[in-house]
């Protein structure tokens, strides 16, 4: 049963078409590597998804229900579907435990009690226990993106999606976020991530989506993708990438 | 949801049985004092005096050399010093209702101005899916009232409002003040209104996109996103314009005189150099009420700038060229280090 | 014996220096005259079509538009034009070709057209009812005669403000103590005072002062006069010298380091690599303190100058004037006062901008707010 799919997507910016007509389909539990060059629109999917950018034209089903319908409140949506964002985008006013608390304080009504105890859990979860009350700006990239993960987290998604969350990462950091994630896609969280890191994509996730110019090309499992490439512009991205 | 056992992938950044590595600190290091709740009020109160010592020092050492110029120039007979310190007392009545007017128009405008603000920050585009006709007129309006409010001088504006409210309302009177001193107060509550839209303005463009597209996708409504985020946010980026609009009101409310307002200005110039013929010792109160008042309010407000902000918030202001030490000095010695 | 090479010592023959390499200049009629022509006959047209289309909507008969203002327009741009033109002939070609852009004039021809605009909008108004016509006309003469004043008072106070502004501010930035010292204390006591403190105070200093002197009473009262200017361009020169301290500093400290490296002296950097940077940064800050400069001179109206606001004081307070028209006529006046003011400020920002466009460099563009 598909969980959240998206039919037909297409948006242009100005006279710059960057999707042409996606259709996507996301089990529930499973993990979605999206892979391409960049440029071909792979962050707008993304924002499609969560309704942060209204497509032109198309749908995007959760659960059977319709996103795009206007009469759906995009609060409501962006509750059901979390956002890991590439440059973190952590609220630099508010401190960690704050930064977690927020949405669900704010979008969910929760009261503060409960909601700050669900952020600490949630940092804990992360492996963030000691930085409760620091400020993004006194936390390593690192960190700073595994608190928009607890973030995210927070709120109970059903499907998190991951927007290149380690492309702004020194190297040594990359490895903590992505173990979070690997531990996140090990307990069938919904995820569809978008990423250049090919060794997670290959281990990590049920299924990858080589994605050019606007629409997928080819998709499937990880050792189809990556060993057998069927198209010709998947074989000299993946030729590129992988020496 | 599985409990976070201390599974070793996921907290091997905060380290083993030894507590977090020192790799793992972050940039910064450990958290500032304004961070963490640790400690006590002592302590916290100690840190923030060594942090601000050269400003302190600084502030101290004017205000000796000022005290100092002050008490030679009297000792000179350059004005009567005593009869300033004996009519100093005087002063406060006029001082209270300048204050008055300033603080009350300026917290009035503030509500006004993050309204405007908002409206002009975020000028309606032609492509809408709804049509939203009602925000063009709307943005039209706070353009032509901002620019119409800086494009003329107070004076004029004051005039205006004086005569309009004169020729409609002559007998107005509200909570004990005539419809002179009402005049005055709408008429300085429009100014800084026009001035403090543009300084929200600011602000609220200045806030990064990505904080909004956060809030956004945490599930907030735009409603939230600008109460919860990028108001906070703005505050902290325009603390320094907005004390400056405050300073730039409180000297405006002198022209507040000409309308027969008692305020500081009026009373220098009627009472003591009018009736009582004292004009230098006139000056010399009113610059030190002045200067009292502005100096203090900018430093104060520059101090909490450096000292209260949080890490990595707000405009950085420009590190002037405050020696490190205060001695040995001059460019030369500064060139010595990088 | 080897023969010993006798060519490897010597040196070989002088090479004359390469000769001085000028920059080729276009022919005459140039390439700016080409560009000239159909700019300025643009811009003479629009100001003839202007004063066409406003006759014909019968507003003629209005005080001041009975000068062939179009004409006048006309003969104004094509005296630039020829400025420009001998300017690319002789000057380097570098300023032809940015003098004469569209950039620049498009500044000039919006700011023509606002004011247009709002000329017409606001005797539309009056043609409507909204106010007396004829009661607003009649105030216009003598609004415009303290309109010019107010102008020279403004072309006194802004250079005078901008090298008081540029001295402290330098001041401010030097290794010497007393130096800076003495600046901060000037730049804290001018920006604290409000200015019609200064002015009025300043004024009354000079006239007691001058009271038991022997100098003429005419003389003695034009002297306080111009005293309460000096105050006023002592007051914005503390403001420009903080402007223009914010723009040396901004300035990125390696680039001192280099200059220094290849060995320029440091008061030659200030000049060639420090100011003209600083100088484009702090151009629109200071089109800001300019108009800041145009409001505060209304306040010398008190000491008894005859500029906009002194004259429309002295016309709301004129006896002779029906009654019945005394508060509403007060508030025509003084909205009449408002609206020149803010044609003033709205040119002297607009040239700001055109000086801006003049100077612009690919990459030291300072954020408009």
């Amino acid at each position: 049963m598909t969980h959240l799919s998206a039919r037909g997507l297409k948006k242009s910016f100005g006279t710059l078409q960057v999707l042409k007509g996606v259709d996507l389909d996301i089990e529930l539990g499973e993990a979605l590597c999206i892979i391409g060059p960049s440029g071909s629109g792979k962050s707008t999917l993304l924002r499609c998804l969560n309704l942060l950018i209204v497509p032109d034209e198309g749908q995007v089903f959760l659960d059977n229900v319709l996103l795009t319908n206007p009469r759906i409140r995009p609060e409501w949506v962006r509750q059901q579907i979390g956002m890991v964002f590439q440059q973190f985008n952590l609220f630099t006013h508010l401190s960690a435990t704050k930064n977690v608390m927020l949405g669900l304080r704010h979008g969910k009504k929760v009261s503060r009690a409960k909601a700050h105890e669900k952020a600490v859990f949630e940092l804990n979860r992360v492996g963030l226990g000691s930085k409760l009350d620091a400020y993004p700006a006194q936390l390593s990239g690192g960190q700073q993106q595994r608190v928009a993960i607890a973030r995210a987290l927070a709120m109970d998604p059903k499907v998190i999606l991951f927007d290149e969350p380690t492309s702004a990462l020194d190297p040594e950091s990359i490895h903590e976020v992505l173990e979070v994630m690997a531990q996140l896609a090990k307990e069938r969280m919904t995820m569809a991530v978008v990423t250049h890191e090919m060794g997670f994509a290959r281990e990590v996730s049920d299924r990858v989506v080589f994605f050019d110019a606007g629409k997928i090309l080819e998709q499937g499992s990880p050792s189809e993708i990556f060993d057998h490439p069927a198209h010709d512009r998947t074989k000299s991205f993946m030729d590129k990438i992988l020496r | 949801m599985t409990d976070p056992t201390p599974d070793q992938p996921l907290q091997t950044s905060e380290g083993g049985p030894n507590g977090p590595s020192p790799e793992a600190e972050g940039h910064l290091g450990a958290p500032s004092a304004a961070g963490t709740p640790s400690g006590g009020l002592g302590t916290r109160v100690r840190e923030l005096l060594w942090k601000s010592r050269t400003s302190l020092m600084l502030l101290g050492m004017s205000l000796a050399v000022a005290a100092g110029l002050f008490f030679a120039m009297g000792a000179a007979h350059f004005y009567d010093i005593r009869f300033i310190i004996s009519t100093f007392p005087q002063a406060l009545s006029p001082t209270e209702t300048a204050l008055e007017f300033t603080t009350f128009t300026f917290v009035l405008g503030m509500f006004g101005a993050i309204g405007l603000g908002l409206v002009r920050a975020y000028p309606p585009k032609k492509v809408r899916r709804r049509s939203l006709v009602w925000r063009w007129p709307l943005y039209g309006f706070a353009s032509g009232y901002v620019a119409a409010i800086r494009g003329t001088p107070f004076l004029v504006q004051m005039y205006v409002v004086f005569y309009i409210l004169i020729f409609s309302y002559p007998t107005l009177t509200f909570g004990g003040w005539s419809v002179y001193y009402l005049a005055g107060f709408f008429a300085l509550l429009i100014n800084t209104t026009g001035y403090q839209t543009e300084a929200f303005r600011g602000g609220f463009q200045s806030v990064e996109a990505g904080q909004t597209e956060a809030g956004k996708a945490v599930g907030l409504s735009r409603f939230q996103v600008f109460v919860r985020v990028t108001l906070p946010q703005s505050f902290r980026l325009i603390t320094l314009p907005l004390a400056n609009e405050w300073i730039s009101n409180f000297k405006t409310a002198t022209i507040l005189s000409y309308i027969g307002i008692f305020e500081i200005f009026f009373w220098a110039r009627t009472d003591i150099a009018g009736h009582l013929g004292r004009n230098l010792e006139a000056l010399v109160m009113l610059a030190l009420i002045y200067l009292m008042v502005n100096v203090t309010v900018s430093r104060v407000v520059t101090w909490v700038e450096k000292v209260r902000r949080i890490p990595g918030l707000g405009v950085p202001i420009p590190e002037v060229a405050l020696p490190k030490r205060l001695f040995g000095l001059g460019s030369r010695a500064r060139q010595g280090r990088t | 014996m080897t023969a010993v090479p006798t060519d490897l010592g010597r040196r070989s023959p002088p090479v004359p220096p390469p000769a001085r390499v000028r920059a080729a200049r276009p022919p005459f009629p140039s390439r700016s005259l080409r560009r000239a022509v159909p700019i300025g006959t643009g811009v003479a047209l629009v100001g003839v079509a202007i004063y066409v289309i406003v006759g014909l909507l019968g507003f003629y008969g209005v005080g001041t538009l009975k000068t062939p203002l179009a004409f006048v327009l006309a003969a104004a741009v094509g005296a630039a034009l020829s400025v420009g033109v001998v300017a690319a002939r002789w000057l380097d070609p570098k300023w032809a070709g940015r003098i004469l852009t569209w950039a620049v004039w498009k500044s000039v021809l919006q700011a023509v057209l606002a004011v247009f605009g709002g000329l017409v909008f606001l005797i539309g108004l009056g043609r409507l009812g909204i106010y007396r016509l004829g009661f607003a006309e009649s105030q216009i003469p003598a609004l415009l005669k303290g309109f010019y004043t107010s102008l020279e008072v403004v072309a006194v106070i802004i250079p005078l403000g901008f090298v008081l502004g540029f001295l402290v501010g330098w001041a401010r930035t030097t290794g010497s103590l007393i130096l800076r010292g003495f600046a901060a204390y000037y730049v804290d006591f001018f920006r604290s005072m409000p200015p019609i403190a200064l002015i009025f105070f300043a004024s009354l200093a000079a006239a007691l002062a001058l009271r038991n002197s022997g100098i003429d009473p005419y003389t003695a009262y034009l002297i306080t006069q111009w005293v309460g200017v000096v105050a006023l361009a002592f007051h914005t020169g503390a403001y420009q010298a903080e402007i223009m301290r914010a723009g040396i500093l901004s300035v990125p400290a390696g680039q001192t380091e280099a200059a220094d490296a290849v060995g320029i002296s440091r008061i030659r950097t200030m000049f060639v690599v420090t100011l003209p940077q600083a100088f484009r940064i702090s151009l629109p800050p200071l089109g800001n303190e300019f108009s800041s400069v145009i409001k505060d001179t209304s306040l010398l109206s008190v000491i008894g100058w005859f500029e906009l606001s002194g004259t429309a004081l002295n016309l709301v307070s004129e006896a002779g004037r029906p009654p019945e028209s005394y508060l509403y006529g007060s508030i025509v006046i003084w909205v009449e006062a408002a609206f020149l003011y803010f044609v003033l400020t709205y040119i002297v920002t607009r040239t700001v901008r055109v000086v801006e466009d003049l100077f612009k460099v690919p990459g030291l563009e300072a954020a408009h707010l």
